[in-house]
């Protein structure tokens, strides 16, 4: 083959992988838009009622999260979700979108405590 | 063939960088009240509130690997922005880059590592952010929320000020000694390697660097152009070797390969780099005698 042939090989092949690249592209950023109405679409599902509340909770010690750390309590705002499907506030079903599960075994003492978020 | 032009000053957009990076600061960390609380922004933008809507995405993926729950919003969020923009997120968007990029101005002699450390990042990302907490749960010293050192640099020490300044010393709550160890070791680091995090911990990223390969924004090389001169590799500060691959993942698109006349910015949907490689270096053009 020649030095123009091998070229030309090289080229074609070049604009085989980068059309090939273009279709992952693609198909990535689909998914991904995919997978986000789903997770916005299960928040919206199921978290119908919200509305601002005041608990107190109590973190253990070393929890890795700094306003919590130590035997201590703090006062925080949260915001209530209600779902449907359940009689009673349904607040870990939130953790579903990154929230409240981030209180690692922090648990509510008792509610309606005139506070803020600490952070 | 022509050879491509080597700019002795950064492109215009290199210039802006800085000032990108400081405006995606102000929206992650919210000084003016941007902080965007409840939705799931694709860098590392710890507020360490175990009550918050939302967190950074290996905070959230973290916490659902340890629910054993599939992070829905999270990873679309990840596929979306690194489908669209890859490793640029790193680049000109991520505060904790931009740290790093800040410490790194102290100008000290930095290392250079071989590429291969930077496959280091998929360790902690299947250990620190699926793995440990799948199996050993929210409460593992390993867990990545609780030796995060970007959680401690943009959470815990602030926090630590605020206690102080209005409680006193004896109000600070400490950040867990693995936290603060790791912390100390980066900021050390930072001095002899450029963006220690970035090329060799960080499980962010280790995705958005594997998606450089295939994101619609990406970067070519004009082979046309390419004289295989070399610059691009001694002006890249990361390791990468952009006339060999552009896409590499340890690229964190800072842009200052573009210097050189035959690399710029495109999209992966536009025409593909002219030519194929040259398989040996090419002898320097001389200019022509006058």
């Amino acid at each position: 083959m020649t030095t123009r042939g091998r070229a030309t090989t090289s080229s074609s092949k070049a604009a085989r992988q980068h059309a090939g690249w273009s279709v992952v592209a693609a198909a990535v950023v689909i998914a991904g838009a995919a997978l986000l109405v789903h997770g916005a679409a299960f928040r919206v599902a199921t978290v119908v009622i919200e509305r601002e509340k005041q608990v107190q909770v109590e973190a253990p010690p070393e929890t890795g999260f700094p306003p919590f750390q130590g035997p201590t309590t703090r006062t925080i705002t949260v915001k209530e979700f209600v779902d449907v499907n359940r009689p009673e506030p349904y607040l870990t079903r939130v953790a579903a979108l990154g929230g409240l599960e981030r209180m690692p075994s922090g648990r509510i003492l008792e509610k309606d405590v005139e506070s803020a978020c600490p952070t | 063939m022509a050879r491509a032009p080597l700019r002795k000053s950064p492109s215009k957009a290199v210039r802006w960088r800085p000032w990108v990076q400081a405006a995606f600061l102000a929206v992650w960390l919210g000084p003016f009240g941007l902080r965007l609380l409840n939705v799931c922004g694709p860098v590392f933008h710890c507020y360490a509130c175990p009550l918050a809507a939302f967190s950074c995405p290996v905070g959230v993926m973290a916490q659902f690997s340890a629910m054993h729950l599939f992070p829905f919003a999270a990873v679309g969020t990840l596929l979306v922005v690194g489908g669209l923009v890859g490793g640029f997120v790193c680049g000109w968007a991520c505060p904790f880059g931009f740290f790093q990029d800040l410490l790194a101005k102290i100008p000290t002699r930095k290392l250079r590592l071989p590429p291969w450390t930077g496959h280091f990042r998929y360790v902690v990302l299947l250990a620190t952010v699926i793995a440990v907490p799948f199996f050993f749960g929210k409460d593992s010293p390993l867990f990545i929320c609780s030796i995060c050192p970007a959680g401690a640099t943009e959470a815990s020490l602030p926090a630590m000020v605020r206690q102080a300044a209005t409680g006193g010393w004896d109000a600070v709550v400490w950040p867990n000694a693995i936290k603060l160890t790791l912390l100390g070791l980066l900021i050390a680091a930072v001095f002899v390697k450029t963006r220690p995090w970035c090329t060799l911990l960080c499980p962010l990223g280790a995705i958005f660097g594997a998606c450089n390969r295939f994101a619609v924004a990406t970067m070519k090389v004009d082979q046309a152009a390419c004289t295989s001169c070399g610059a691009c590799d001694r002006m890249c500060r990361y390791g990468v070797r952009p006339q060999k691959d552009i896409n590499d993942p340890l690229c964190i698109r800072c842009m200052e390969c573009t210097r050189c006349g035959a690399i710029s910015v495109g999209t992966v949907f536009g025409r593909p780099s002219a030519g194929a490689p040259p398989e040996t270096a090419p002898e320097p053009q001389t200019p022509p005698d006058e």
